[in-house]
């Protein structure tokens, strides 16, 4: 193992390091190519916010991607640092190593890769490895896989692996294959119709030793899914239907129910109007190649969270994340644009974008054998797990100058989402304004002013941004957030912060300086706990 | 001119055709790998025509002198001879080539409507192309989209460029994509890259991310993060791009 990756990094090493890029006397260009990205922070422990102490001082998150590509074939191999991992990220990230190598080649319409690997099949619902290196995740798989473009509009993929844990491998052995045919690709006479229809379906069968000397646990689990997407002109229509044999596990407490998932989205659009509707209903569809594993471990499915991604601070406080065990929601958003010298639009024109969703559990009724419990297919839980009502005015008054205002309304159940108790559900209400305004062809400033109001939980806060930008290499921001509403008069804290940066093409340097409050990160639905900072944080980024 | 000089410059076409077989048979297998010696071989071949005369810089072993046993017998590659070729094939370019741009791997997203689309197909008739990464959650992508959009149609009266803008938007929101650009009203080509296979190929850490490309469709400038006043900057760069000039020009 260690003569395999020593050899790939003499041979990457010598070419990186003299940036030489080979030609070939065939076709295509080649070369190494990859991308760095380093987080490195300083520690002061703060008894005030809870920032705990810190015996290393300093941590520091880091990787380094190189790809080498020449033709119909790459190879690549990762660098990972943690030494030691960033606060909120798991401790068992820990060490130096070289990782995510592998070889893939090209020929005719077969793609053939060995090694590590990502992939997803239709929207993710039972199978979908990626990475998201800001929350420490990846769920990297490492084995054989195949694609296939037999013909035209008819593709196929399929793989054998195992997957990764930390720098070690979870005990399963997956196995999957995913198929998809676009008719109006396929069959000559379609093609010119307006509808486009493809098809899809997948399997996913994972191997798992029975170790249990009480229970018989299913060693071999599959799932299967099949998927419809439409499109007619700015209509589309996407569904995805997802079933799963008995799979007991730690997250649904050894049930044998079989489970499943449905995923339903539609969407209209025009020139200056568009309106998406999505459905979805998840029951018992945690499935992981570790019946054991918990949290971010493991995970071979992808169950979106179908509620707005949030980019405002305070908007971030209550974030959702996808109940696995069994949740039925639905959201609806609406995005209008008022032409510029519309009398709505003024001269400029105005942007109007409405969204509302809402997500309850399931209907559930406990029996008393090992399947755990019934459940209505059609009927909603009792419990609300999060509402969320956003309605965003954007306008631009004069060449240099655009006003945002927001206002959501947010109903949040702590206890299920974040898996606490005793917290209840929080109804709150937050008020944004921001503002854009071009000093001059290079100078601009921006500012945000936001403020929730709740009367559970921490109750009120306040939060106030003032971003400086020169453009194209220069940002200077400094915010504070303050917790004005808090019962507890010690807990009302500013947490102030100030951080530069430096951009140069793709190179990004940026530090900051300041107090950070214990919250939720989520990106795309996967969360980390991030608990209270201050200090010093460095932050650089490349790709080459 | 050197003999030296010639041996090498016919060596620079051998000696790739070799490397990244043998790195990947002894990366796989550990240990040490019997390759086609397309190396050796093909050395024989132009001594045996004249075209190089019997001057070896490093020693061929016994059996690759003769040509007939070479075809029929297994070579095994000494663990020195590899690294040797490695330094020479490093060597070899450094002198005989100027640095070529690369251009964008061949990797298959999607279109707003679902079906595949495959990045080898990305063209603009030989005029420039620039791709930018966001995503609908991502502010400053949709302030940079917004600014270039705004001046979209007098940047393609002047250099025919195209703008493809590559939606990294997973399951949870790539059903509001043709909506939210629908709405805006922007004119550019739109496509969604569902589990970042593109955006891991193309090395991309954040967005947005922009690359220009130029009319044979090389990566000539890359760009990360948004201020306001950028688009200008990428503007210079684009007409640089139309006109055929380098961007250090």
């Amino acid at each position: 193992m260690q003569r395999n990756f020593f050899l790939f990094l003499l041979v990457f090493k010598i070419f990186f390091f003299h940036s030489v890029r080979l030609s070939y006397c065939q076709q295509g260009i080649s070369g190494i190519h990859g991308n760095f990205q380093t987080d490195i922070q300083y520690y002061k422990s703060d008894s005030s916010i809870g920032a705990p102490e810190v015996p290393e001082k300093v941590l520091a998150n880091s990787f380094l991607n190189l790809v080498y590509s020449s033709g119909n074939f790459s190879a690549g191999i990762r660098y990972e640092s943690f030494l030691n991992a960033l606060q909120g990220f798991d401790k068992r990230y820990q060490g130096n190593y070289f990782l995510f190598r592998y070889a893939s080649y090209t020929m005719d319409e077969l793609e053939i890769t060995a090694g590590n690997f990502y992939d997803q099949f239709g929207y993710g619902l039972i199978f979908r490895s990626y990475n998201e290196w800001g929350l420490g995740y990846d769920n990297a798989m490492d084995g054989v896989r195949l694609r296939y473009n037999p013909y035209k509009g008819i593709y196929v993929k399929g793989f054998v692996a195992r997957q990764r844990v930390f720098f070690d491998y979870g005990p399963g052995i997956v196995r999957g294959a995913d198929g998809e045919i676009n008719l109006n690709e396929t069959f000559a006479p379609l093609a010119e119709k307006k509808t486009k229809v493809i098809l899809g379906g997948s399997f996913v069968s994972k191997y798992q030793p029975d170790e249990d000397p009480v229970l018989n646990l299913p060693e071999n689990v599959s799932a299967y899914s099949g998927r419809i997407n439409l499109a007619r002109g700015g209509f589309t229509l996407g569904s995805e239907l997802a079933y799963k044999i008995n799979d007991p596990s730690t997250v649904n407490q050894l049930i044998y129910k079989p489970g499943n998932a449905l995923f339903l989205t539609t969407g209209y659009s025009r020139k200056g109007f568009g309106v998406t509707l999505t459905g979805k209903r998840i029951d018992n569809m945690n499935f992981r190649s570790d019946r054991t594993a918990i949290t971010n471990n493991l995970s071979l499915n992808f169950l979106p969270a179908i509620s707005k991604s949030q980019t405002y601070r305070l908007a971030t406080l209550y974030p959702y994340a996808t109940q696995p065990n069994g949740e039925l929601g639905g959201q609806a958003e609406v995005f209008y644009n008022f032409k510029s010298g519309s009398k709505l639009g003024g001269k400029y024109g105005t942007g109007i974008s409405i969204n509302f969703s809402r997500i309850n559990s399931i209907d559930t009724t406990r029996t008393n054998d090992e399947l755990g419990y019934t459940s209505d297919f059609f009927k909603a839980g009792p419990k609300i797990y999060f509402q969320d009502f956003n309605v965003e005015i954007s306008k631009k008054i004069n060449k240099n100058l655009k006003l945002t205002f927001t206002y959501i309304n947010q109903i949040y159940n702590i206890d299920v989402v974040q898996g606490l108790v005793g917290h209840g559900t929080v109804y709150d209400n937050i008020g944004i304004i921001e503002m854009d305004l071009k000093l001059s062809k290079k100078h601009s400033i921006r500012g945000e002013l936001q403020g929730l109001f709740a009367e559970q939980d921490k109750k009120g806060w306040a939060m106030a941004l003032v971003e400086f930008t020169v453009s194209p290499h220069w940002f200077f921001a400094v915010f504070d957030e303050y917790n004005y509403g808090n019962d507890d008069k010690d807990l009302r804290i500013h947490y102030y912060s100030a951080s530069m940066g430096y951009i140069r093409n793709v190179t990004r340097i940026s530090i900051g300086y300041g107090k950070q409050r214990e919250g939720l990160l989520c990106v795309g639905g996967v969360c980390r706990q991030v608990p209270a900072s201050n200090g010093f944080a460095l932050s650089v980024t490349s790709s080459f | 001119m050197n003999i030296l000089f010639i041996i090498l410059k016919l060596l620079k076409f051998i000696i790739p055709c070799s490397l990244s077989a043998v790195a990947v048979a002894y990366a796989t297998t550990g240990r040490q790998h019997s390759i086609i010696p397309c190396l050796p071989l093909r050395l024989l071949m132009l001594r045996q025509a004249g075209i190089i005369p019997s001057f070896h810089i490093f020693n061929i072993p016994s059996e690759f002198t003769n040509l007939a046993t070479l075809k029929k017998t297994n070579i095994k590659v000494n663990k020195k001879y590899l690294l040797l070729i490695i330094l020479i094939a490093f060597s070899v370019n450094l002198n005989a080539q100027e640095q070529k741009k690369s251009s964008i791997p061949s990797v298959n997203i999607k279109k707003t409507d679902g079906s595949a689309f495959n990045t080898e197909n990305i063209s603009n008739d030989g005029k420039p192309i620039i791709i930018s990464f966001w995503a609908t959650w991502c502010k400053p992508c949709i302030q940079e989209l917004n600014a270039i959009s705004e001046i979209y149609s007098e940047w393609q009266e002047e250099t025919g460029v195209k703008l493809i803008a590559l939606s990294v938007d997973d399951a949870r929101t790539m059903n509001s994509v043709a909506p939210f650009v629908n709405a805006k009203r922007w004119e550019y080509d739109v496509y969604l890259d569902p589990n970042g296979d593109f955006k891991r190929a193309m090395n991309v850490n954040l967005v947005p991310h922009v690359f220009l490309l130029n009319g044979n469709r090389e990566i000539v400038h890359q760009h990360t993060s948004y201020a306001p006043g950028d688009e200008e900057h990428l503007f210079e760069k684009v007409k640089k791009a139309a006109a055929g000039k380098s961007m250090s020009e």
